[in-house]
């Protein structure tokens, strides 16, 4: 089997202890045999970097079409339909060795699919009544579940993720419905591999499975993350209450190289002499201490009471990678600043300050709804060693931040693209490049020096004009476009390929998967694109 | 995002604590809704989550920013005492407002965190005579929306929007109304400045407005001076009402007193001081009650021979709703709401000494009044001159030849109520209304110039005014905190402060809002 040596940046990460997979390239057909991506972001430090892509290439990627499309019936809850994608490249069915994807919708549905044919080959649907206290926001007298609030959408809001091969060669994927109740599919037929055991309620974010402990970052559930022992026969369920606000970040958690995960926490005060103390609006890190859950690091701003009530928390996923040796974090947010902070210790000495602070890139207006940086940060490094941090946003970039490499006027949002700098150990971000305008520019993925983003194309405002405040998830729904895919290149922005109104719906808190030369997106109608390459254009 | 759960506690904060127990931790804070802050006119800001004693104990308070708005004067008339609305949930995000009406029919929308023009109004209106310095033809009051109690911020997000939809991002009424020079009330989008319905005829043109004041859907405004051919008293109009018909009470003659119009009393019924009217009329130089509906009077009490100068404020102390107006005789009257003059109408539970000597063409205009941690009562009044002869005004801040702001506690002896006069501040020239924070009195030395000479124009007038002072006292000793120095460099024409949130504004004759307060890191 050949393996491919990849980019300098390729042994720099394995020098960091990450895990880097090998590429095996099928011996047959001379492409590389495909490989997995098994939880959102591709990574636990949730980089969104597919450090294995060489189908899709900056010369080739401007044949991107739509390979197929799949309806999968989903019902709408609230905004949320599909979740990001995950795959396997090399599974094990009763019909052979297929790459099967693996996708959730809202309403408690699992579905697999057969990646090359775009045939859904099992799916799963889970009912339950919903514990009091613990169901979706309801705004309507409309009984569709398309009219629930969307903050509380209830339903399985979280992307799964995949373990690694058991001795028999299943790959469980790890699930949580909305009634809290954590499963373990087998990724080839549906069935369950362990019975099912009470995890955690809330509105759960995308899973991560560290070793064997599963986490959930989480909202709406009384705390803000939830860990398990997926081998654990008593299911001990560990837990941190940052205190206030959720944890908001679209990818959860990311975990750092000591197994500290990081998340932020939305909405809330920041108060140590509360009784547990209160960590709102912070970057906070937990880690397992004996069988508990306990805070490790935390960074605060210390403008916190001023995100506080402009409701500009910090509500993205921030990314963990190694730069010149060093372990950092980047985190963003509604507010529209990057930060740099040490996971030794976020906030320094006094918990608020980090090792750096931008100026605001976005979000001049001081609005919660239509601006600021949502979801996740990705990281890559290009080929020279060049660390990138990449932020998507909402709405115009601030007119006094300057970017080096502009193209055209941004008002619905974008991505930054940032690149780290260390001098004599003091790190900075310089803005390089901003893409073009996006209607909601949402987290990206970063394969093969391209940055693949997308405009979500939703209506994101919740107040109105002419109707007030109102959470009613239709209105948001019919006020909406369509998503855009949109590739660039990573060192300029440049635009390689957009996929103009191909995309019909749009989507919320969705996500981008990347790999074996395919690209797949979700859309609130509850159908999954899968964008690539035919064979003979692949080589063009 | 939001934090869940957070109206229920907000709710249950309110309850046990009060209106502003929560404000300290973050979002919004206390709102100023109108004139003297809420319809018992108490300019009284009861806590706030930057302004205290402690806050004074340290450098900090300073001015945060001024706004030269595009408003022509009209005589003297300039700006209206800045309105708040702490937290919207606009199409623009949460927004922190400060609503100001200008002379020449404008409202503003000022986003006071960030000193940003939210949006600006011109209400279209009839072309605005000369006027007078009197009867200047202009705009004088706009308000929002305000509770019969004091002021709490509105239910979280997903509360039930504001009855009639539209506008308001938090659910309550969050409108802005206002009434032009023309007579017209106009309901204003809090988002966007537009008319939310077709405005409503309620006075005729160019009358005096004062003090306009919504409870539940009825608007209540005060006329004075005579002006536009209105007869001076009260005007009410239920906007719910398919009619939109208007209530009238007339004071016969007599002028309303005061700067804030009609009060709310605790016991439901409606007050109005005088000034003036046909001699023998219950209505002259008294205070009225009227019933809120029919605007009926229903009690009165006469001041004999001189006109009250405030409006009345109204409070409880002890179970008893008190009714305290200021007159020209120099003195503050205590009323007792169940009986405003007794039987033969002119006996107050109490009146005090002549806090002042008073000065030509001053009038106190309105009060404030405070209550303690230890439910000790406070009104504060300002005075001009000197202090009156023989008055026993406490202790001083200095010696006083222009006028001051004058402190009083309510003290029970022998089973009777009345005033004491505890201390007077330093000097101030033609002192404003002043207002209450938190234990802090902020107290405006107006640089107004004042005279009985009516043949002094307007812009005499405004050339021989000096520069206002705001102060910062403490509510308890008078003792001077802070003051703005030469910040400000036009007059005030007799608006006092408005407040909350953390800051402070003054609004000057050449329309100018400032804000002071202490600075929150963006």
């Amino acid at each position: 089997m050949k393996i491919i040596v990849f980019c300098a940046s390729v042994s720099l990460c394995c020098a960091a202890g990450w895990v880097v997979r090998d590429v095996p390239v099928a011996a047959q057909t001379g492409r590389p045999a495909p490989i997995d991506w098994v939880t959102d972001g591709n990574d636990n430090q949730r980089t969104g970097w597919q450090r294995n892509e060489t189908i899709l290439t900056k010369k080739n990627v401007k044949n991107l079409k739509v390979l197929w499309k799949i309806q999968t019936g989903n019902q709408v809850r609230a905004l949320h339909s599909l979740m990001p994608v995950l795959i396997i490249g090399r599974l094990n069915t009763s019909n052979g060795v297929r790459e099967v994807g693996i996708v959730n919708g809202i309403s408690d549905n699992l579905y697999a699919f057969d990646v090359e044919s775009g045939t859904i080959l099992w799916q799963k649907h889970w009912n339950y009544t919903p514990p009091p206290g613990s169901g979706p926001q309801t705004v309507s007298t409309n009984p569709d579940p398309a009219h629930l609030g969307f903050l509380r959408p209830g339903g399985s809001s979280d992307t799964p993720v995949i373990g690694p091969a058991d001795a028999q060669g299943r790959r469980p994927v790890y699930f949580v419905t909305g009634d809290g109740m954590l499963h373990t599919i087998n990724a080839a037929d549906g069935s369950d591999l362990v019975p099912p055991y009470m995890f955690h309620i809330g509105k759960g974010w995308s899973l991560n499975l560290v070793g064997n402990v599963l986490w959930m970052a989480n909202t709406y559930a009384g705390i803000s993350i939830a860990a398990v022992r997926v081998d654990d026969p008593s299911h001990k369920v560990m837990t941190f209450n940052a205190g206030s606000g959720g944890a908001w970040g679209r990818r959860g958690a990311a975990i750092d190289s000591s197994g500290t995960a990081w998340f932020t926490t939305g909405d809330g005060v920041y108060d140590l002499t509360s009784d547990p103390p209160r960590y709102g609006n912070s970057v906070v890190g937990v880690h397992i201490v004996g069988d508990e859950l306990k805070l490790k690091s935390y960074f605060t701003p210390k403008n916190w009471e001023w995100l506080r009530k402009r409701d500009l928390d910090p509500n993205n996923t921030p990314t963990v990678f190694t730069y010149k040796g060093r372990e950092l974090i980047a985190a963003s947010g509604k507010e529209c600043r990057m930060f740099l902070l040490d996971p030794q210790s976020a906030g320094g000495a006094d918990n608020q300050t980090p090792l750096y602070k931008s100026d605001l890139f976005c979000n001049e207006e001081v609005d919660f709804q239509d601006a600021g940086s949502w979801g996740a940060l990705s990281t890559w490094e290009d080929q020279v060693g060049n660390r990138w941090i990449l932020a998507p946003f909402w709405g115009p970039v601030h007119s006094k931040f300057k970017f080096e490499i502009t193209h055209g006027p941004v008002m619905a949002g974008g991505v930054g693209g940032f690149r780290l700098r260390e001098r004599n150990g003091k790190y900075d971000l310089t803005p390089v490049w901003v893409s073009a305008d996006m209607k909601r520019g949402e987290p990206v993925v970063i394969a093969n020096g391209m940055v693949f983003g997308y405009g979500s194309g939703e209506e994101t405002k919740q107040s109105w004009p002419d109707i007030g405040l109102n959470f009613d998830s239709s209105i948001r729904a019919a006020k909406s476009t369509h998503a855009t895919l949109y590739v660039v290149d990573g060192l300029t922005g440049d635009e390689l390929y957009n996929s103009g109104d191909q995309i019909t719906s749009f989507n919320h808190f969705n996500g981008l998967t990347v790999v074996n030369g395919r690209v797949y997106i979700g859309t609130y109608d509850g159908t999954l694109y899968c964008f690539g390459l035919e064979d003979t254009q692949r080589t063009q | 995002m939001r934090e869940p759960g957070r109206p229920v506690a907000v709710a249950i904060v309110l309850a046990l604590a009060g209106a502003s127990a929560a404000h300290a931790q973050g979002r919004g804070g206390s709102n100023w809704t109108t004139t003297s802050s809420d319809a018992q006119r108490t300019a009284w800001v009861k806590t706030d989550p930057r302004i205290s004693k402690e806050s004074f104990q340290k450098p900090g308070f300073q001015l945060l920013w001024k706004n030269k708005l595009e408003n022509q004067p009209r005589q003297l008339e300039s700006l209206t005492q800045p309105m708040l609305l702490s937290n919207i949930i606009s199409y623009k995000g949460f927004k922190a407002l400060a609503f100001v009406g200008g002379s020449s029919d404008n409202v503003y929308s000022i986003d006071y965190d960030l000193n940003k023009m939210f949006w600006k109004r011109h209400l279209n209106t009839m072309p605005a005579g000369p006027g007078t310095i009197a009867c200047p033809g202009a705009m004088t009051t706009i308000t929002r929306a305000t509770p019969l109690g004091q002021t709490t911020p509105p239910a979280g997000r997903g509360a039930p929007p504001a009855p009639g939809g539209g506008g308001g991002g938090r659910g309550g009424n969050t409108n802005v109304y206002a009434i032009s020079s023309g007579g017209l009330l106009h309901t204003l989008n809090p988002q966007t400045g537009d008319d939310m319905t077709p405005p409503v005829k309620l006075l005729p043109p160019n009358a005096k407005a004062v003090g306009a004041v919504l409870i539940d859907t009825t608007m209540y405004v005060a006329t004075r001076d005579g002006c536009g051919s209105t007869a001076n008293g009260v005007y009410a109009i239920d906007l719910a009402s398919d009619s939109k018909a208007t209530t009238h009470w007339e004071s016969k003659g007599g002028s309303v007193a005061g700067t804030a119009g009609v009060t709310f009393g605790t016991d439901g019924n409606l007050y109005v001081a005088t000034d003036g009217g046909a001699p023998g009329s219950n209505d002259a130089n008294a205070i009225v009650a009227l019933d809120p509906k029919t605007l009926a009077a229903r009690d009165w009490f006469s001041a004999g021979s001189t006109p009250f100068t405030t409006s009345p404020v109204a409070f409880t102390y002890k179970g008893k709703d008190l009714i305290v107006a200021a007159n020209a005789d120099g003195r503050l009257y205590v009323l007792d709401a169940a009986s405003l003059g007794g039987a033969d109408h002119r006996t107050p539970l109490s009146k005090t000494a002549p806090y002042s000597a008073g000065a030509a063409d001053f009038a106190a205009g309105a009060l404030a009044t405070s209550e303690n941690a230890d439910g000790s009562r406070w009104v504060f009044a300002a005075a001009a001159g000197p202090p009156g002869g023989g008055t026993n005004a406490g202790s001083a801040n200095g010696a006083i030849t222009n006028g001051a702001v004058v402190a009083y506690k309510l003290v029970e002896q022998n089973g009777s109520l009345s005033l004491q006069a505890v201390w007077t501040s330093r000097d101030m020239l033609s002192p404003a209304p002043p207002a209450v924070v938190n234990g802090i009195v902020f107290a405006i030395s107006t640089g107004e110039f004042r005279s009985a000479d009516v043949q002094l124009t307007a812009a005499q007038r405004a050339q021989r005014a000096k520069p206002a002072v705001l102060y910062a006292l403490d509510a308890a000793t008078g003792k001077e905190l802070w003051s703005s120095g030469n910040t400000i460099s036009s007059f005030v024409r007799g608006v006092g402060p408005s407040a909350g949130d953390g800051q402070v504004y003054v609004v000057t004759y050449d329309g100018t809002v400032y804000a002071f307060g202490i600075p929150l890191e963006h």
